[in-house]
């Protein structure tokens, strides 16, 4: 083989790429020189259930559709996506440092509220040691600064972590992060231009009314000003309210997220099983 | 063109004796390496973006030697820590240039996520129920604290100084300067006001020289270490020349003879 065609050699040395990312992980430096992480690159139609429950959970969650959108785009094209899956154990600790940063005053009483309180929250598991959280950061780090060594690029996601977690992957870690690697381009995971289509422009517009509407805020002295959201802002002046969702509204969440659970509950017996013949 | 001229000189280095003027232009450069590390922290992917990073750097013989002593007076708070702390302050003795990273918002502005790091199903709950919060805004005038750090703290935001400190450490590598993250020069620059603004600090000494300070200890190394091996040569050798032959004879007309003279 004289001559390798070079998008083919791109797409191939993503997985190269993915594979020493992952060293780069366990080589990483440690505060505490305690922590054991996990590592597992997901590849090709494993990540399909990652992709359903992301989307699954993408209408009530902007973040998550972002995510899932880019995703979902390179898997219908086939194009060539590391999903370094990194995780770890957070919630218990031997250190016996008593630093207080958890909010217990030692480590013991820190395992014991663990032990008995923990558990998942929207993202991740929890309580976490504050020292094996940074080591556990750290790797993720280095796996994304070695992606980018290598002119890959990549973006470590906690959400695409969080969809991991909840279709079964790394069932003993209690923190995931996903760091998406390739396809070679740039662009991929910051400005994407691939989720272009998928977000319209009024619906940038009115995510930034929302999340600023300082920003077009009329004169307070009303102490109730409107917000100028059209050109003609003051005919039919338009408010900024707060209020608790109305019933309809938790009523749409509830509905996603049973959609959510069902999403879990079909892939979670298939993808533990790989652990399980594992051990 | 005239200020080109002026571009000119020579600049001897070594790292020996330690603090020696060509040892310290040797440290100007791990300074600089120290400067690009801070940038690479701060340059660190986080959570959502957000600014947050307090960086502070240290160097100089006595600002070393105030880190490395607030270290050992640390050391004997937790017998958990003493062996640590004891053998790191060596360390810090030994580096030519600290770079304390830490966090300042984990305890006032957290993310506000419900992500769960800091207290799982509970959600931010957990952190604003353990701290002083009127309508979701966190007073932190009161430093009282039980603890050597006061917590609860938000857990996306201390993930995120584990994302800077490794930064950091990626830079240090790449300029080939040797560097280790360290929780004990953290608290102990925190403790020293470094990073004023900072719920959380890890301290990161660097240097360059020959053999990596940070690698390799041996036991005891509070007691058994360079300073200490150079110390007691200096303490026995004196008494070592008198005692062995010095005062036996005047150098200056005499030279004790071999047996077969």
């Amino acid at each position: 083989m004289a001559r390798l065609d070079g998008r083919a050699a791109a797409r191939e040395a993503v997985l190269e790429a993915a594979k020493l990312a992952a060293a780069a992980a366990f080589r990483a430096p440690q505060l505490t020189g305690k922590l054991e992480i996990e590592a597992e690159i997901i590849t090709h139609e494993d990540q399909d259930p990652i992709i359903e429950f992301a989307g699954a959970l993408a209408p009530i969650s902007p973040v998550m559709a972002f995510d899932y959108q880019t995703m979902k785009h390179f898997r219908e094209r086939d194009s060539p996506l590391g999903c370094l899956l990194i995780g770890a154990k957070l919630d218990r600790s031997d250190l016996g440092w008593d630093c207080g940063a958890c909010g217990f005053e030692s480590c013991a009483e820190f395992n014991k509220w663990s032990k008995e309180n923990g558990g998942m929250g929207l993202l991740w598991g929890g309580p976490s040691c504050v020292w094996m959280l940074m080591d556990w950061a750290a790797a993720c780090d280095f796996a994304c600064a070695a992606a980018g060594q290598y002119r890959m690029e990549a973006r470590a996601m906690g959400t695409i972590g969080a969809a991991c977690a909840g279709v079964g992957f790394m069932p003993k870690a209690t923190a995931r992060v996903a760091v998406l690697i390739g396809p070679p381009g740039d662009f991929v995971y910051f400005s994407r231009k691939q989720n272009r289509d998928h977000f319209p422009y009024e619906q940038h517009r009115e995510s930034l009314l929302r999340t600023s509407p300082t920003n077009w805020q009329a004169f307070p002295g009303s102490t109730k000003p409107c917000i100028k959201s059209r050109d003609n802002w003051w005919e039919n002046m338009e408010y900024v309210k707060w209020e608790p969702l109305s019933e309809a509204e938790v009523q749409y969440v509830n509905d996603t997220m049973a959609k959510v659970q069902e999403v879990a509950v079909k892939h979670l017996p298939n993808i533990t099983k790989w652990y399980e013949e594992k051990e | 063109m005239e200020r080109y001229d002026q571009l000119r000189g020579e600049e001897y280095v070594e790292d020996w004796p330690r603090h020696s003027p060509q040892d310290l232009r040797r440290r100007e450069a791990t300074i600089l390496a120290a400067r690009l590390c801070m940038n690479a922290a701060l340059t660190a992917p986080v959570a959502g973006g957000v600014p947050q990073i307090g960086a502070h750097i240290v160097y100089g013989q006595e600002e070393l030697e105030k880190v490395a002593a607030k270290m050992e007076e640390l050391a004997y708070v937790n017998v958990r820590w003493k062996t640590r702390f004891l053998n790191e302050a060596v360390m810090v003795r030994e580096s030519d240039v600290i770079l304390f990273l830490g966090n300042n918002r984990a305890h006032e502005t957290p993310l506000d996520a419900n992500c769960g790091l800091c207290g799982g199903p509970q959600g931010c709950a957990f952190l604003y129920t353990r701290r002083d919060s009127k309508d979701g805004l966190i007073d932190i005038t009161d430093k009282r604290s039980a603890t050597p750090i006061k917590g609860p703290l938000c857990g996306a935001r201390v993930d995120d100084l584990g994302y800077s400190w490794a930064s950091a450490l990626w830079m240090a590598q790449t300029l080939m300067v040797d560097a280790r993250p360290f929780m004990s020069v953290g608290l102990a620059g925190q403790k020293l006001g470094y990073c004023p603004k900072s719920a959380i600090v890890v301290g990161i000494p660097m240097a360059t020289v020959s053999k990596n300070p940070y690698q390799d200890i041996n036991i005891d190394y509070h007691l058994v270490n360079m300073e200490k091996m150079l110390d007691n040569t200096r303490k026995n050798f004196v008494c070592n020349r008198q005692t062995a032959s010095g005062i036996n004879f005047d150098y200056r007309t005499q030279s004790p003879k071999r047996k077969e003279e």
